[in-house]
């Protein structure tokens, strides 16, 4: 099944949609109208966010690890682990 | 320093086309063929989205289909926007990169704020790229860098049909409560409206390319494109921008890796 959390940044919406299997990010779409550079690593953190347990510590130290040189405007790395963080958790809009 | 270049070269009745000579342009420029260009340009109706985006998720397709509006996707993040002959369209590319984006915008948006003033109108930028005249946004930007160029671009409501706009866009509800309760107060306003004036397309012509050539502090020179330029754009047209992998499924530029050999070959010829 396909979760999706959203949360708009102060700049930009950012949307995830996470289909979870047994605890474990069968396939992840990161999209928005945020804006990152470079904005290839949107592509390159959904493949390697893929077969993750959806574990808080897991999940937060593989995002912040992979997105360390991203460049944000408007938003921060805390606002993309909390929302592909939320959506794994199948957490509705609150 | 070299001159600026202007390029008003559009294909209104083609955004795919249009869309896929921005990306050529930016690419030629890369390689030196062509100095730093400053491209404006129309679209007949249509919607373009952010690099990030998802037509389905942004568009109402079926109103879009009714309406005869085409729907494409730029390389640049940001949102989807709309398009019609009342919205002009501004890009400019130049060689290297300063740094980050957030630079790109902090200074080279100074080049549509002056070109604004020759108008009349005295902007504000606001939200990191977003050019507000008091509460009301008249152009959005996105900027990137790629192939060791830096790029902006954005769209100037002159007089854009705000109904179809409303009609073919979907707003997500998150940003409709934010709307509700946050600080977002300004909305979207034709410059004709600001103005109370009609504004026609030479006097926005005539106003970008004033204000970039003396913010740039540089000559500018106007030229159509070059041959190099519509090879890339023919070829990008063909493979790229006119799939419905590029314009409605966010398939990354990795997925059209097999462009880059042959850009190469044109570019290296």
């Amino acid at each position: 099944m396909e979760n999706i959390y959203e949360k708009k940044t102060r700049k930009g919406l950012i949307r995830a949609k996470v289909s979870v299997e047994n605890n474990v990010i069968n396939n992840i779409i990161i999209e928005g109208d945020f804006f990152i550079y470079p904005e290839d690593e949107i592509w390159e953190i959904e493949e390697y966010l893929k077969n993750t347990p959806v574990d808080e510590n897991v999940l937060k130290n593989k995002i912040y690890e992979k997105m360390k040189n991203t460049e944000f405007v408007g938003s921060d790395i805390s606002d993309f682990f909390e929302v592909i963080f939320k959506a794994a958790r199948g957490v509705k809009d609150e | 320093m070299n001159k600026l270049r202007v390029v008003l070269f559009e294909t209104p009745h083609d955004p795919y086309y249009s869309m896929a000579y921005e990306e050529a342009f930016t690419r030629v420029r890369s390689r030196d063929l062509t100095d730093d260009t400053l491209r404006i340009f129309r679209h007949r109706d249509s919607v373009i989205i952010g690099y990030f985006q998802y037509a389905e998720d942004e568009v109402n397709l079926e109103a879009a289909k009714n309406m005869n509006i085409m729907v494409t996707r730029r390389f640049t993040g940001g949102g989807a926007v709309f398009h019609d002959l009342g919205d002009i369209n501004y890009a400019f590319a130049f060689k290297g990169k300063i740094g980050t984006v957030d630079s790109i915008y902090r200074i080279y948006v100074k080049g549509i704020l002056k070109s604004l003033n020759y108008l009349g109108v005295n902007a504000d930028v606001q939200n990191v790229n977003d050019i507000v005249v008091g509460n009301h946004k008249i152009s959005g930007t996105a900027a990137s860098m790629r192939w060791n160029t830096s790029f902006i671009h954005g769209a100037m409501l002159v007089k854009t049909d705000l109904n179809k706009l409303a009609g073919v866009l979907k707003v997500s509800k998150k940003k409709l409560e934010d709307k509700n309760i946050s600080d977002v107060k300004y909305r979207v306003m034709n410059l004709s409206d600001i103005l109370k004036r009609e504004v026609d397309y030479s006097e926005i012509i005539h106003s970008l390319v004033k204000g970039f050539s003396d913010f740039l502090e540089r000559e500018y020179y106007f030229d159509g494109p070059t041959k190099e330029e519509l090879d890339v754009a023919d070829l990008l047209y063909r493979e790229k921008y006119s799939k419905n992998e590029w314009n409605l499924k966010r398939a990354p530029f990795s997925y059209f890796s097999s462009v880059e050999e042959k850009i190469s070959e044109i570019l290296e010829r």
